[in-house]
């Protein structure tokens, strides 16, 4: 996949669809479009995007502050720090959703430190820290490596850095 | 955005869980937690099991889904 704006936001926010559907903040057939342009390893286009997500987009502008906010820099930036502190503010829904699910919405870095197949599904063992250490899908990025550095949102592996 | 509505946990079959979630019920691959067992209560996303809720907190989450839907 071509790295573009899109491609990143898309691949870190996508996880949450499942969830936004069931919420029922998108529709079902706005669903199948988002698991659409997944499976085809594409991006929808911005304005499916801003229509998805628009908690994210909200927020994704207020980080920019004024600048463009669809840039590779910006929307991974926002992801990786701004993102985990909006949790910590317990902004918006963040106000009443338990710690535990706070914990599983935040953008997480680690390490790789074993590869299991369970049954056809690739899951890494990473390392959050030197004391931390988790199991994580590896459906979305199955090609990362022992002593990859991943980026991590809903114990989904997103990225390698 | 993310906020997950828990489930609950009604069959097993190897690698993968059915939860059932009242109005529906969804499979789920339980590669990424331990010794879950039917009756948990569970958080589901993309399609993964993520983690196990105790059943106290699960049902004050699904009450006050039930009740978020009834202001709507």
């Amino acid at each position: 996949m071509i790295e573009t704006p899109e491609t990143v936001f898309f691949k870190y926010a996508y996880p949450c669809s499942d969830e936004l559907l069931r919420l029922k903040t998108i529709s079902p057939a706005q669903k199948d479009l988002l698991d659409y342009f997944f499976d085809q390893k594409k991006a929808p286009k911005r304005d499916l995007l801003e229509v998805c997500f628009p908690k994210a987009i909200e927020r994704l502008k207020r980080f920019a502050d004024g600048d463009d906010y669809w840039t590779v820099e910006n929307i991974r930036s926002y992801f990786l720090v701004y993102h985990n502190k909006v949790i910590d503010n317990r902004e918006g829904s963040y106000a009443t959703c338990s710690r535990q699910i706070r914990d599983l919405c935040k953008v997480r870095c680690g390490e790789i430190h074993g590869i299991e197949n369970i049954n056809g599904n690739i899951v890494y063992v990473v390392r959050y820290n030197q004391f931390k250490e988790t199991r994580v899908s590896g459906r979305y990025l199955p090609d990362a490596k022992v002593n990859d550095r991943i980026s991590v949102h809903w114990r989904l592996a997103i990225e390698k850095l | 955005m993310c906020l997950a509505i828990p489930g609950k946990v009604v069959k097993i079959d190897g690698d993968t869980a059915v939860v059932d979630y009242e109005s529906e019920t969804r499979k789920a691959s339980v590669s990424l937690v331990d010794d879950l067992k039917v009756g948990d209560f569970v958080i589901v996303n993309a399609g993964f099991v993520m983690d196990k809720v105790p059943e106290e907190q699960a049902l004050k989450s699904l009450e006050a889904w039930k009740n978020a839907g009834k202001n709507d």
